[in-house]
């Protein structure tokens, strides 16, 4: 290992682990947008993620090496390795600005007050080559709705006579199964089946213990869907590779229960106010394009362009269809790859360098929020296996309360090659 | 594949193909597991004992000496208890006050018998409201009418039913206004007004006392003053009472019932200069679009007396609220909320508080029915809906009760109608004693509804 492999290599280390998670990390929480069914940092999600693409601009849609990028681009698995199997997880620091009763003029906190760290598996996928077919398998988390637990108590003389807390969690999962066939020489097509399953709950509860009156609001939801996804991967040169995808439509439904209760004992008052309801959200389609080229065997260039149909969205809540003034939003991600090569404890590894860069506007109306995100990643692949970490940074603008995101993802993948992936 | 870097993609060995071909069905096989959720302990089960919790204090504790309870644990001060129906008998009998945590440690699935329904049950949502003033306007189309006030800070429109012989024709009768929701949380408020318009439009082909009440006069009733603090408080927080006035630095929310504009700000015991507060004032007399739209109605009509309904505390309220001392019309209004008691306490046995509001219950200073009295000189009336008080469910009724506190406050609203129609016109003006700012009336223009 030559002296200048080790500085690029621990300078990178650095770069991506040293770094620390911004203290007052706050995820896509804005006025307009507290609605508890909106999902932790960005509206625009589109199936499962991992530190390949996460540390290069999240760029999916033409990463046969991705084997989570299934999830996207159903094509892929037939282009890819004969077989990769991939686990993927994450970490994420946020502290939200507002959400449920949290800043909106019930439970006020300081900007740091609301924090909270949301470990999650990402994605466990499985694509599998044969024959000219390719097969690929995920499951994963698609958004969290979980928000930090927020408490207020007010005290006298040491002890709490009232109390207000409010709970929020919830997940919403996904599993997919994507078949693709290969035609001639470079076409690819695949179709994909994607099911998606999840729970929501919300608690707000007070306590009046003066009095022994307690309030209390709790809301679940149990979620369930299908939907379908396509695409077609071409490559018209040994050094690029094209693909179109697009995501159906879809339902999400829920079962939703609610309960009202006010509960005082010294009165022998117990009303509940109890309901049901079956929910639903129209969920957008979602269209995309990407490239990837690769002009040397130490560079690849890569972007995706994916447009969300959020004009349709709706949300059926309760029997009432609650108004979310979407727009139509057109992500942009883009992603640059580095080969460096290094010998490492004995052996020969091939050490990708990533950088990226995703414009991400939000499909509320107002306000007019968008996303900028700086990612940065790093692999190392010997032979039948990979390790890659990525790490992504987004700020915010447009909302007035400078959002940002923080998230460090970590992937290990098993192959079938002795090398490189791509 | 043909052309595609197969170097990069080596073939396996036939043996090595046939073990990937077995993990790989060994895979697909496992996809099922995935969507299965992992089995969680077994929720404990209670029956029909609750875990309730009390104050640690030694004067707590010495009361408990020989209930034989079930104790569970002690944290943080208080001491936790699993009851049976018996012992929270026998604690209520002591007055010892605890609070009910079973929820907490395990979840009661009242849902499972919920019926199909929306959020905030029989009780009417802002799009429930719209509806069923639209169906009455439209089962009633001769006598019933929805009129848009104006929009709410979110865009929500704020609804008036005006009921009147031949209703599409500004005939300047004699009017009485009924207003609900000003404050989000007292849902029961818009229950009494939309069920008041339901009984008069239903009864007015079979009572005659009824059809001659709309032949002479104009009922003007706005359900929902506050409609998006009602969603707010359906949606996010039960107890939240003003409107959604985004003050800044998170303070949220101007008190509608201080917003009003005689003696509006007098000081700060009525009302709040605090944004924090729940009895904020706002920045100015009428800066809230919803009083703003009270205020143009009201202003545009012959009104002659009005009743903003509001909850808790079961009591007829009236001028003055500013301020501890009567006004000079003390006996004639004192006279028809007595009036309008008497008529109550029959229905169902609830009896009816009648009080000056600053001097019974406690100062207020621009709300809506000071405003009413003191700027155009008519009988304005707060009536505090039941429960009487907290431990009775305060801004909490139950379902089954929004028919008999409607059936209770029929009477009251009748007579004051009939007031309005029958003997106003000998009586008014009352001498208010306050300097009046807004007291022209304008040319009735009232925006058709948006659909």
């Amino acid at each position: 290992m030559t002296g200048k492999t080790i500085h690029v290599f621990g300078v990178c280390v650095l770069i991506l682990f040293l770094l620390p998670a911004p203290p007052d990390a706050r995820a896509q929480m804005v006025i307009g947008q507290y609605s508890d069914e909106a999902p932790l940092r960005t509206w625009n999600n589109y199936g499962l993620l991992s530190a390949l693409s996460g540390g290069m601009g999240n760029v999916r849609f033409t990463l046969a090496d991705d084997a989570a990028a299934g999830s996207v681009n159903p094509s892929l698995p037939a282009l890819g390795a004969s077989f990769q199997l991939a686990f993927s997880g994450s970490i994420s620091t946020v502290s939200l600005n507002r959400y449920g009763i949290v800043n909106t003029g019930v439970l006020v906190t300081q900007s740091d007050n609301a924090a909270g760290l949301f470990p999650l598996f990402d994605a466990a996928a499985l694509t599998f080559r044969w024959r000219g077919w390719g097969i690929g398998i995920g499951y994963g988390p698609l958004e969290s709705y979980s928000r930090p637990k927020t408490i207020y108590e007010a005290s006298d003389a040491g002890e709490v006579y009232y109390q207000l807390e409010f709970l929020q969690q919830g997940l919403l999962r996904n599993a997919h199964l994507a078949l693709s066939r290969a035609f001639g020489a470079s076409v690819s097509i695949g179709v994909g089946v994607n099911v998606i399953g999840g729970e929501w709950e919300k608690t707000v509860r007070e306590e009046r213990r003066t009095l022994g009156i307690t309030i209390t609001d709790h809301k679940t939801e149990s979620y369930s869907g299908l939907y379908f996804t396509g695409g077609i991967t071409v490559r018209p040169h040994s050094k690029l590779t094209l693909a179109a995808v697009v995501r159906t439509p879809f339902t999400r439904q829920s079962e939703g229960t609610s309960l009202y209760r006010y509960v005082s004992p010294l009165g022998g008052t117990d009303i509940q106010i109890p309901a049901s309801a079956a929910n639903r959200t129209e969920m957008p389609a979602v269209a995309g394009v990407g490239f990837s080229y690769v002009p040397s065997n130490t560079v690849r260039l890569v972007s995706d362009i994916t447009f969300f149909l959020w004009n349709r969205y709706r949300f059926e809540y309760f029997e009432e269809e609650l108004e979310r003034d979407f727009k139509n939003s057109l992500k942009w991600n883009n992603g640059f790859e580095f080969i460096n090569r290094l010998r490492l404890f004995g052996r020969n590894l091939v050490n990708p360098m990533r950088i990226g860069f995703i414009y991400d506007p939000q499909p509320m109306r107002t306000p007019n929020s968008r996303y900028l995100y700086l990612t940065l990643g790093m692999g190392l692949t010997w032979p039948h296996a990979s390790l890659d970490f990525g790490t992504m940074f987004g700020w915010e603008s447009g909302s007035g309360d400078n959002l940002t995101v923080y998230r460090s993802f970590i992937s290990l993948t098993i192959h079938s090659l002795k090398g490189d992936l791509r | 594949m043909k052309g595609l870097p197969t170097e990069r993609y080596p073939r396996s060995s036939p043996r090595l193909q046939k073990k990937k071909e077995r993990l790989f069905l060994i895979l697909i096989l496992c996809l099922p597991l995935l969507f299965v959720s992992p089995v969680s302990p077994a929720a404990q089960d209670y029956g029909d004992r609750d875990i309730i919790s009390l104050s640690g204090t030694e004067d707590i504790l010495s009361k408990l000496k020989g209930l034989s309870l079930d104790f569970l644990m002690e944290w943080k001060g208080r001491v936790y208890i699993v009851a049976s129906p018996t012992d929270l008998v026998r604690l209520q009998e002591r007055n010892i006050p605890y609070v009910l945590e079973s929820d907490r440690f395990y979840r009661r699935l009242f849902s499972e018998t919920a019926a199909q329904t929306s959020l905030n049950g029989a009780f009417h949502s802002y799009a429930e409201t719209e509806r069923e003033l639209m169906t009455l306007a439209q089962d009633h189309p001769l006598i019933a009418r929805v009129v848009d006030l104006g929009d709410s800070l979110e865009g929500r429109n704020i609804y008036a039913l005006k009921i009147s012989r031949n209703v599409h024709l500004d005939e300047n009768k004699p009017a009485m206004l009924i207003t609900g929701c000003h404050h989000a949380r007292e849902w029961i408020s818009v229950e009494v007004a939309l069920l008041f318009c339901r009984h008069l439009l239903e009864n007015d082909a079979l009572n005659a006392d009824i059809k001659a009440l709309i032949d002479s006069g104009e009922v003007w009733v706005v359900p929902v003053v506050n409609p998006d603090g009602l969603e707010y408080s359906i949606h996010s927080y039960r107890y939240w009472r003003k409107n959604r006035r985004n003050n800044g630095t998170a303070s949220f929310g101007v008190d509608l019932n201080r917003n009003y504009g005689h003696m509006w700000g007098y000081d700060e015991v009525g009302s709040s200069s605090d944004p924090d507060s729940e009895v904020y004032r706002g920045t100015g007399a009428f800066s809230e679009p919803e009083s703003q739209a009270i205020r143009d109605l009201f202003s545009r009509r012959d009104f002659r007396a009005l009743i903003s309904y509001h909850s808790y505390s079961q009591v007829i309220l009236y001028p003055w609220g500013y301020k501890h001392d009567p006004s000079v019309d003390e006996g004639l209004l004192a006279g028809l909320a007595r009036q309008m008691a008497d008529l109550m306490r029959p229905v169902n046995g609830r009896d009816y508080g009648v009080e000056r509001a600053g001097d019974g219950f406690y100062l207020t200073n621009g709300d809506t029915t000071d405003w009413a009295y003191g700027e155009y000189g008519v009988p304005a009336y707060t009536i505090e809906l039941p429960p009487v008080d907290q431990l009775y469910g305060g801004f909490f009724n139950s379902e089954a009760d929004i028919q008999s506190i409607f059936a209770e406050n029929l009477p009251a609203m009748l007579f004051l109608l009939n007031w309005t129609v029958s003997d106003s016109g000998s009586d008014l003006p009352f001498r208010s004693d306050s300097p009046k700012t807004d007291t022209k009336r304008k040319p009735a223009k009232i925006k058709s509804p948006r659909r």
